[in-house]
């Protein structure tokens, strides 16, 4: 649960990172393009892990999602 | 058919008109006074009839009766038990215990000479 | 070039795709085989409405433009999706368990069920989401155009508002049919939901075609790719900081303050669990979407003319390179994008207005109440109705001002920041419990105000709304005023300033406001029940009495539920209070279940209103928790006084059972008592007519037996006489009938009378007193002669019962304290320690040397009578023999 709360924290630190690149050229844009999109894909793939985690270890943390309304 | 009877009784003057009673009807009356050396003196005497006051100094009567009861050869000796409380429950005590004859204090003298007679079947 | 005609043709075929889908789910819902209808793919695919026209065309725009800034409107989701778990996943419990309705239903639930929270938010929704849903149109006219362009007989460029004219007349249909079939808002519009997921599909694989096209079609794969890129002004644009943090951050409230976003993420979520799936997938699906945006703005810009629309590069470009195929599919994408934005946003606009605005409106009209007339289901259906032709309409007219003139990625971004000033307030809301209406109003307000004079009306162009004048120059020549340049700032990105003024303000109004004042009693009790949601998942006690008559909830139960749903609740609410038929108990927890479910019809400040109206009250009012305070303090004293009279019972049984306790021992003791007193009896009378009746036979007595016998019945009778004299002697003093003689004396004399009573004093006996004299002169006040008694019965114990060789007994006087003490000591064995104790009580004979005819009332009586002359008389251990002392107040004596 730390970790699912930790996880955007993270994701925005690493987002925010080509805001302290001063030197913006050509070839610094491609960089930036290949890295958000790794970044992206990582905090993708982390997040699918912790959903299934969080799923397995705490079943009980959604109720089922309908009232019976007859 | 023997005529002794053992007196276990503590009051003297009762004592002696128990004694005075059946020894005129040819009764050897022996007396005891004690309730803790009663039984023994049961067993030494062999008496033919007991007759067996419940309060007593040292032994109630009724422990007595238990014990005479309970032991193998003085289990059908017949006692008459006598009481001066006079209560229900002593008689039923008395009955429960395997008491031959219950009478209460004061008794009539003739009543305590045919009880006995009876009790040895004389 | 396909001829505009057959574009047409599958557009419309596409549409009509659309409706046998969202017809078919709607089917399989009632049919109650929801099954993949609810499952986490189907949300995820929905919560695609994110992705609108304004991404589909606007993202290339926005990246030939201004660079790589597109991609902070996916970031700004990502993170917010992926800390599901800090946010999304607590609305989603509380839009359940509150039944929310809408993002304005929510703001309104609350803060205390207000109306007037609701209908801001309403207005504000529609005021940003009017031009989102103009973009809308205007890009499905502007695709439209593309098309007709090449095809220029079957079009006119007049047609333009025609086309959009359509397009918002069919979708104004679509969502009528689909978004409000059912009445109640919080239950999920399957058909809607599956058509979205289904355009989602669509226009994620349309826009990945038309990437792979011009990746592997156009440039020549990856590496060529790369280079195109860093040869393309794209890579020449700066990169904005603020920019980049500004749009994150409005992209990421954006996700859930839109209207839509929050309809498809909160009021249409069917499950919690689905949220976990999407907080990967949706980024994955948002990744996907702006893959190739990059690379086919860049061959946009490279192979289309110079000034071509770059917004719509995703059509062109095929277009350009004869791929009428893709071109479709593009548009066709485009398409899905801007008709599910424009139906969702519907269905959450209509919602409010209806709830929020309509229905209070027609409620204050019917005054004479809900239950007396109209059916209100009609009602509501009907607002909602209207409502969404109605935001349909304002959407078509704003495109018609505006002319469709500006950039697309501007309109969104400026709705977004509308939107966003709900943010404080929502946050606020769910995490602080502090939060007051009040301070929601304000913050909303200001921001509301601030977004609309620093964003909103400038981009409508210098000269429209506000003139140029006072963009340049601020109101009334006041230079910090000025609409771009707020407080002096200067220079600042117009959006970045705006949203950083209305945001910082709206939440220092919100903060400011909430700490200055009080929540109302409602407030807090609703505050309670959205920050604690998981602690707490129940609805608010709002219901304080329940006095409404349960017909007439049934009868407005019926009107906005229908009867069959609102029989079948308020049979299982009576079945469930143990009743049977449709009318329960009113009791606090029933309301607050109707009402909760109403509100998922009309609103929680609606449905708070018509069951107050009903009730009798509309609110929880201080007076009303006062109430509730009283109520319980009533109950804590009620229980307070069931305790102490329980106590008292209790107390009462324990008297009662002690009573009993000491009446048993009594009659065990009587019976005791009675068998002793017939012993005693029995005993001399035993030997008294034995020996009568000896002597009534006559026969051959002896004189010496004669006599003898006589004087044991005269010595027996005496006993007998004794022991009655006794008995009655205790039997008075124990009754306390005793009246005291009281006469002076003196301990000598006293003394002397005992002895000499006893028979001591001449010798006769063989017990040999020894006395003290000196200290015996005292001189007394006392029942003399009891006091005597005491002393001679001790004297004659002694005599009795010393067992020694030559018997002995000490009287020695002291005086202790207070009191006089006369020691009565022998030289005997004295008595048994465990026998010290009863030697008092009566009968108590501790052996059978009753010679002296004692009957063991002696000590007992003596007992009695020293209590009567206020002293006491006690055994003394450790004397070396029998000692009994016996004390007398010597104050009293002295005094005499």
């Amino acid at each position: 649960m730390d970790a699912a709360r930790l996880l955007p924290i993270l994701g925005l630190f690493l987002f925010m990172m080509p805001l302290l690149r001063q030197t913006g050229g050509p070839a610094a844009t491609a960089g930036i393009v290949v890295y958000i999109f790794a970044v992206w894909f990582v905090l993708i793939i982390l997040a699918g892990l912790l959903s299934r985690r969080l799923h397995r270890a705490n079943g009980a943390l959604v109720e089922d999602g309908q009232e019976d309304d007859g | 058919m023997g005529r002794d009877v053992l007196l276990i009784e503590d009051e003297p003057n009762i004592i002696e008109a128990i004694r005075f009673i059946l020894s005129r009807d040819g009764w050897h009356v022996q007396t005891h006074s004690d309730g803790k050396s009663a039984y023994e003196k049961v067993l030494d005497m062999r008496p033919d009839v007991v007759i067996l006051d419940v309060m007593l100094p040292g032994r109630s009567g009724f422990e007595i009766l238990r014990d005479i009861r309970g032991g193998g050869e003085t289990a059908a000796l017949p006692v008459l038990m006598l009481t001066a409380k006079g209560q229900t429950k002593d008689r039923e005590m008395a009955e429960s215990l395997g008491a031959s004859r219950f009478m209460t204090k004061p008794f009539s003298n003739t009543d305590v000479l045919s009880t006995v007679r009876d009790l040895v079947g004389a | 070039m396909i001829p505009f005609d057959i574009l047409v043709a599958v557009c419309v075929a596409y549409v009509v795709v659309l409706f046998l889908v969202a017809f078919f789910a709607e089917r399989r819902a009632s049919a109650g085989k929801v099954g993949w209808l609810r499952s986490p793919l189907v949300y995820t695919l929905s919560l695609s409405v994110y992705c609108t026209a304004w991404t589909f065309y606007g993202a290339v725009g926005y990246a030939a433009r201004s660079g790589l800034e597109f991609l902070t409107i996916y970031l700004g989701p990502t993170l917010v999706l992926v800390g599901w778990w800090w946010m999304l996943r607590k609305l989603v419990r509380i839009g359940k368990t509150q039944r929310i309705t809408s993002i304005a239903d929510l703001i309104s639930s609350r803060y205390g069920k207000s109306n007037t929270l609701g209908v801001i938010v309403t207005l504000l929704a529609v005021v940003g989401t009017t031009p989102y849903i103009a973009l809308q149109l205007q890009s499905v006219t502007l695709s439209f155009s593309v098309f007709a362009q090449a095809d220029s007989e079957a079009w006119q460029p007049t047609d333009l508002n025609a086309t959009a004219l359509w397009v918002a007349a069919g979708l104004a249909l679509f969502t009528v049919l689909f978004g409000t079939r059912n009445l109640d808002a919080n239950e999920r519009h399957h058909g809607v939901v599956t058509a979205i997921a289904v355009e989602a599909v669509v226009k994620l694989v349309a826009l990945l075609a038309v990437g792979i096209f011009v990746i592997w079609g156009v440039a020549g794969g990856l590496g060529d790719m790369a280079d195109r890129i860093a040869a393309s002004p794209i890579a020449e644009t700066q990169f904005n900081g603020g920019r980049w943090v500004g749009l994150t951050f409005l992209a990421g409230a954006a996700i859930f303050t839109l209207p839509r976003m929050f309809q498809v993420l909160v009021v249409e979520n069917a499950d919690e669990r689905h949220l976990a799936t999407a907080s990967w997938a949706f980024p994955l699906y948002l990744c996907l979407m702006s893959l190739f945006v990059v690379p086919i703005a860049v061959i946009g810009l490279a192979t289309q003319p110079p000034g071509s629309n770059p917004d719509l590069f995703v059509l062109t470009v095929p277009l350009s390179f004869d791929r009428d195929g893709l071109a479709t599919l593009a548009f066709l994408g485009g398409f899905s994008s801007a008709t599910s934005m424009v139906i969702v946003a519907a269905i959450a606009l209509s919602t409010m207005v209806s709830n929020h605005i309509v229905m209070p409106l027609w409620l204050s009209w019917q005054n004479t109440g809900a239950t007396v007339s109209g059916d209100v289901r009609k009602v509501v259906l009907t607002a909602r109705r209207i409502s969404i032709a109605g935001v349909l309409v304002l959407g078509y007219l704003y495109f018609r001002l505006t002319g469709g003139s500006a950039a697309l990625a501007s309109i969104g971004l400026i709705s977004f920041t509308g939107v966003a000033q709900v943010l404080p307030a929502l946050i606020g809301g769910i995490f602080w419990r502090g939060a007051t209406k009040r301070g929601a109003v304000a913050g909303l307000l200001v921001g509301f105000f601030l977004w609309a004079y620093t964003l909103f009306l400038p981009s409508f162009g210098a000269g429209s709304v506000m003139s140029a004048s006072l963009l340049a120059d601020g109101p009334w020549g006041i230079g910090w005023l000025r609409p771009q340049g707020l407080f002096g700032v200067a220079g600042m990105d117009p959006l970045i300033h705006a949203m950083f003024w209305s945001m910082s303000l709206n939440s220092f109004a919100f903060f400011a406001v909430s700490l200055s004042g009080f929540p109302s009693p409602m407030e807090r009790l609703q505050g309670a029940q959205f920050v604690n949601v998981f602690e707490h998942s129940s609805a608010a006690q709002s219901w304080t009495h329940g006095m409404a008559e349960a017909e007439d909830l049934l009868m407005m139960s019926q009107r906005i539920l229908g009867p069959d749903k609102a029989q079948a609740l308020f049979q299982r609410a009576a079945a469930a209070q143990g009743k049977v038929g449709f009318l329960p108990d009113t009791t606090p927890a029933f309301l607050e279940r109707l009402e909760r479910e109403l509100a998922g019809s009309v609103g929680a400040a609606t449905s708070h209103a018509m069951v107050g109206q009903i009730v009798g009250r509309s609110s929880v009012s201080v007076e009303d928790l006062m109430a509730v305070a009283d109520e319980t303090a009533q109950m804590m004293e009620y229980s307070n006084q069931l305790e102490a009279k329980s106590e008292e019972l209790s107390r009462t049984a324990r008297q009662l059972r002690e009573a009993n306790e000491k009446l048993t021992e009594l009659s065990i003791q009587k019976d005791a008592f009675l068998s002793q007193i017939s012993h005693e009896l029995r005993t001399p009378m035993t030997s008294i007519r034995a020996f009568s009746e000896i002597l009534m036979d006559g026969g051959d007595l002896s004189e010496a037996d004669m006599t003898k016998y006589s004087s044991i019945i005269h010595e027996e009778a005496i006993r007998l006489t004794r022991l009655l004299d006794d008995l009655l002697d205790l039997s008075v003093l124990e009754n306390g009938q005793v009246t005291l003689n009281a006469q002076p004396g003196n301990l000598t004399d006293l003394i002397d009378r005992a002895v000499a009573a006893t028979g001591s004093l001449d010798g006769s006996g063989n017990l040999r007193i020894t006395r003290s004299r000196a200290t015996e002169d005292v001189a007394l006040v006392t029942d003399t002669d009891r006091l005597c008694q005491v002393f001679i019965n001790l004297i004659a114990n002694a005599q009795k019962y010393c067992d020694a060789d030559a018997p002995q007994l000490w009287i020695k006087v002291r005086q202790l304290g207070p009191n006089v003490a006369v020691d009565f000591i022998d030289n005997g064995n004295g008595i048994p320690k465990r026998s010290q104790d009863i030697i008092f009580e009566k009968f108590s004979r501790l052996s059978d040397r009753n010679a002296a005819g004692g009957a063991g009332l002696g000590l007992a009586i003596c007992r009695e009578i020293m209590s009567k002359l206020g002293g006491g008389i006690t055994y003394l251990p450790g004397q070396g023999g029998a000692a009994f002392q016996v004390s007398l107040p010597l104050a009293k004596a002295k005094a005499a």
